[in-house]
């Protein structure tokens, strides 16, 4: 009966902790509320920021937006909460831009005009408008490394999204003649087949971005198709845009700019991860931006500071395949028809408007590195207050060609060395070869790093190491000069006379005795008068110490001293020590500077110039 | 970073090695010059170097001596550590910068003479015996004979044991995919 009873009442109180749990919980959900707009795109509300996240651009382009303001609070009460109308205007005008720049979007600018005829005029929107301005700019000042009408290229080359849904999905997805099949080697990677050179010669010739003509006024822009259409095995192909290169720099810089009307100063917003518009962190700092590894993704080879500023990053890393042993990656050299492949492995672009800095990452990637470091110097980059950051991957390292102050960079991984250098009037001039290390303590994680490092080779090396080896010579050479050396000074130098010995005892540093040869006295110093007894025996005195340790133990050396004329010296003959070093060892003295040390016992025998001068060292 | 159990076991196996083979030695009186010995425990020394990291190898001469010392004679542990991380040292430098194009016997051979010539000078300054200074020629010598028959053994340690079995012990990726 009482068990029972017993056995309700822990399961009431079971009920009721849970119950209570659940209640107090309920207020405040872990993950802050939400405001979910089209599929896979949501904001999500905390107190003092929120969060945007969605894929845009056709489901292609991941975007994250963090804004921090204090009025921000946990819910998705537009009515309370301010945050939900800035997140909602945010999404807004990425779909604008989607609407208008997607080039698979129907009815968009840009589809407009990649199916219009030659000659058709096309009405714009300001997006676009504003779009099409920054890219002329760009491919001007870039004599065309950037260009947005290299469209028919890259779909050539299998880099538009078109060929990568087919590739992923394997379905048909507005099939070209050109359109040839992905397929997939031993090691599990896609190659696709290289696109025929007739292909490559006619689409060359629909690169021409001057002829896209823009004209009218806010709110009636037009575009002009005025580039002729070429003719490949009896079909017609018409000139291609493609926005990829800017739309997302574009969202950025108009997300950014209402932001700051807003008065918003804390935040960033992210398109796909390779444009950036950077207000200030939480704290109101620089936020640290960490520069990939173009070769292993998962390493950062430097991290700089940045703030209030676009930042835009481009590379080879991605949307590449290898057909027959070479590596072909997605930004296409208007100039040749082919895929860039210069070097330059991955850039950035920081300052300025970030649809710009967008495509100028683009440009610096089809660049040879020389051109590069004439561009650095060009006027384009000063107008604008640019920094930029290329990074050549060459077979002896990668090389860091930037016109930035090398003090910025903070080095994270070796390997990495600066390519160029600034000289006094801020021009950036090649040919430096300068570790990346921005102060001591960069020097200083280097050398640990360099510790920790284990080094492959030399267990191959070691393996088919010979007894022999040419610098050998060297090493060996220096060690007889040493030995000739120390053998002349202190060996072959002339005999020195005997004046005087002193025997220490090292564990106080106190003299025990002192016998002089000049005179055949000695004199025991008062302290050791108890342990050290005297044995005259002809022209010889042995002199025996008797030292008490702990534990009843008793150090006893026994020294000879000859007074004989042409025979004086100074030896050891007797000691308990477990080594006898001091016996068997150590030669007699016979001379000044010499010395015989026990070192078991601390004790040392050693002669003196009566002046105590010695060796000095 | 990822070191692998592997690693530190090979370590550990080096440190007792070289430490019992220490020991050994201690058992022996000093050979011709007062405080010269083989040195056969840098044999590990060296061995750390070829196949571990740098600190691994500094690691390795630090335990060695200060264990060494304390299971033998503290008096000693100053001359032979710093002696000790002074040759390691040396050795660490020249054989990540350029071995085979120097011998693993002339490496051992320099690194024992400056192994016994630092050990010396350390102990005139640090017991005030200067006159200890006109052993150095013999203590060189010594050092020749020691560090060419340790040369010989990492010679032929290196020549028996396949590069392979050491980089299954020390190498991350090579333990993941055995």
């Amino acid at each position: 009966m009482k068990k029972t009873v017993v056995k309700i009442l822990i399961a009431l109180l079971l009920v009721a902790t849970f119950v209570a749990t659940t209640f107090s919980y309920a207020g405040e959900p872990y993950g802050g509320d939400t405001t979910l707009f089209n599929e896979g795109c949501y904001a999500t509300y905390f107190d003092g920021y929120a969060t945007l996240f969605g894929y845009y651009f056709g489901g292609a382009i991941e975007v994250t937006a963090l804004v921090y303001h204090e009025s921000f609070v946990l819910s998705n009460n537009a009515e309370v909460n301010p945050a939900v109308s800035v997140m909602t205007q945010i999404n807004q005008y990425l779909e604008d831009i989607n609407a208008v720049a997607n080039s698979h979007e129907e009815g968009s600018d840009v589809y407009n005009f990649n199916n219009a005829n030659v000659g058709d005029v096309i009405s714009i929107s300001d997006h676009t408008a504003s779009m099409v301005q920054t890219a002329k700019a760009v491919y001007l000042a870039t004599n065309g490394a950037y260009n947005p009408a290299v469209y028919r290229l890259v779909d050539l080359w299998g880099f538009s999204s078109r060929t990568y849904m087919r590739k992923n999905l394997g379905v048909e997805y507005g099939g070209e003649r050109y359109d040839r099949n992905w397929y997939m080697n031993d090691d599990y990677t896609y190659s696709y087949p290289l696109p025929e050179e007739k292909y490559i010669t006619a689409f060359k010739q629909l690169c021409d971005f001057d002829s896209v003509v823009l004209s009218g006024e806010s709110g009636s822009y037009t575009l002009t198709k005025t580039c002729a259409d070429v003719v490949v095995d009896g079909v017609s192909y018409g000139q291609m845009l493609d926005f990829g290169g800017v739309a997302k720099g574009y969202a950025c810089d108009v997300v950014n700019a209402y932001l700051t009307q807003l008065g918003i100063t804390k935040g960033y917003i992210n398109c796909g991860y390779s444009s950036y518009y950077l207000l200030t962190n939480a704290t109101g700092d620089d936020f640290e931006i960490r520069l990939q590894n173009p070769t292993n993704l998962l390493k950062h080879y430097s991290k700089i500071m940045v703030s209030n500023s676009a930042l835009s990053t481009s590379g080879q890393t991605i949307r590449r395949y290898t057909t027959d042993g070479v590596t072909y990656s997605h930004i296409i050299d208007a100039s040749t028809g082919y895929p860039a492949q210069t070097g330059i492995v991955t850039t950035n672009v920081i300052g300025g408007t970030s649809a710009m800095d967008d495509c100028l990452t683009t440009a610096l990637t089809v660049f040879t590195p020389q051109q590069v470091v004439e561009f650095f110097n060009s006027d384009f980059v000063k107008v604008n207050n640019l920094k930029c950051i290329a990074v050549h991957k060459k077979a002896t390292g990668h090389k860091v060609l930037t016109n930035m102050e090398q003090s910025q960079f903070a080095p994270l991984e070796m390997g990495f060395s600066f390519g160029t250098s600034l000289d006094q009037d801020g021009n950036v001039k090649a040919g430096c070869n300068l570790v990346i290390t921005s102060s001591s303590l960069g020097f200083f994680l280097f050398a640990l790093a360099g510790l920790f490092a284990r080094k492959e080779d030399l267990v191959f090396k070691a393996q088919q190491s010979k007894l022999f080896s040419k610098w050998d010579i060297l090493l060996y050479l220096l060690l007889i000069v040493l030995v000739v050396v120390l053998f002349a000074v202190f060996v072959f130098s002339p005999a020195k006379g005997l004046e005087s010995v002193k025997v220490v005892d090292q564990l106080n540093g106190q003299t025990v005795f002192t016998f002089d040869f000049a005179t055949n006295t000695y004199s025991i110093s008062p302290q050791y008068s108890n342990m050290v007894t005297v044995v005259p025996n002809g022209d010889k005195y042995t002199f025996t110490i008797e030292r008490d340790r702990d534990l009843g133990e008793v150090w006893q050396n026994v020294v000879e001293i000859s007074t004989k004329q042409g025979d004086q010296y100074a030896k050891m003959i007797d000691a308990n020590c477990p080594t006898h070093d001091c016996i068997n060892l150590f030669n007699p003295i016979v001379q000044n500077d010499q010395a015989i040390v026990c070192s078991p016992h601390r004790l040392k025998i050693v002669s003196t110039t009566s002046n105590q001068g010695g060796i000095i060292i | 970073m990822k070191i692998p159990a592997k690693r530190i076991a090979l370590l550990a196996m080096l440190c007792a090695m070289s430490l019992i083979m220490f020991m050994i030695e201690n058992l022996f009186p000093a050979m011709f010059v007062p405080g010269a010995k083989m040195g056969l425990s840098n044999v590990f020394t060296m061995l750390a170097v070829l196949w571990l990291s740098p600190i691994d190898a500094i690691i390795l001469v630090i335990i060695r001596t200060t264990l060494g010392g304390l299971f033998t004679n503290v008096s000693t542990l100053i001359y032979s550590l710093t002696a000790g991380l002074v040759s390691v040292t040396y050795t660490i430098i020249i054989i990540r910068t350029s071995l085979n194009k120097v011998s693993l016997l002339a490496v051992s051979v320099t690194s024992a003479v400056l192994h016994n010539l630092t050990q010396n000078l350390v102990y005139c300054l640090s017991s005030q015996t200067p006159e200890m200074m006109g052993y150095m020629p013999y203590l060189a010598l010594a050092g020749i004979l020691a560090g060419s028959v340790v040369g010989l053994a990492v010679y032929t340690v290196t020549k028996m044991i396949k590069p392979k079995t050491i980089l299954k012990m020390v190498d991350y990726e090579n333990s993941c995919n055995q």
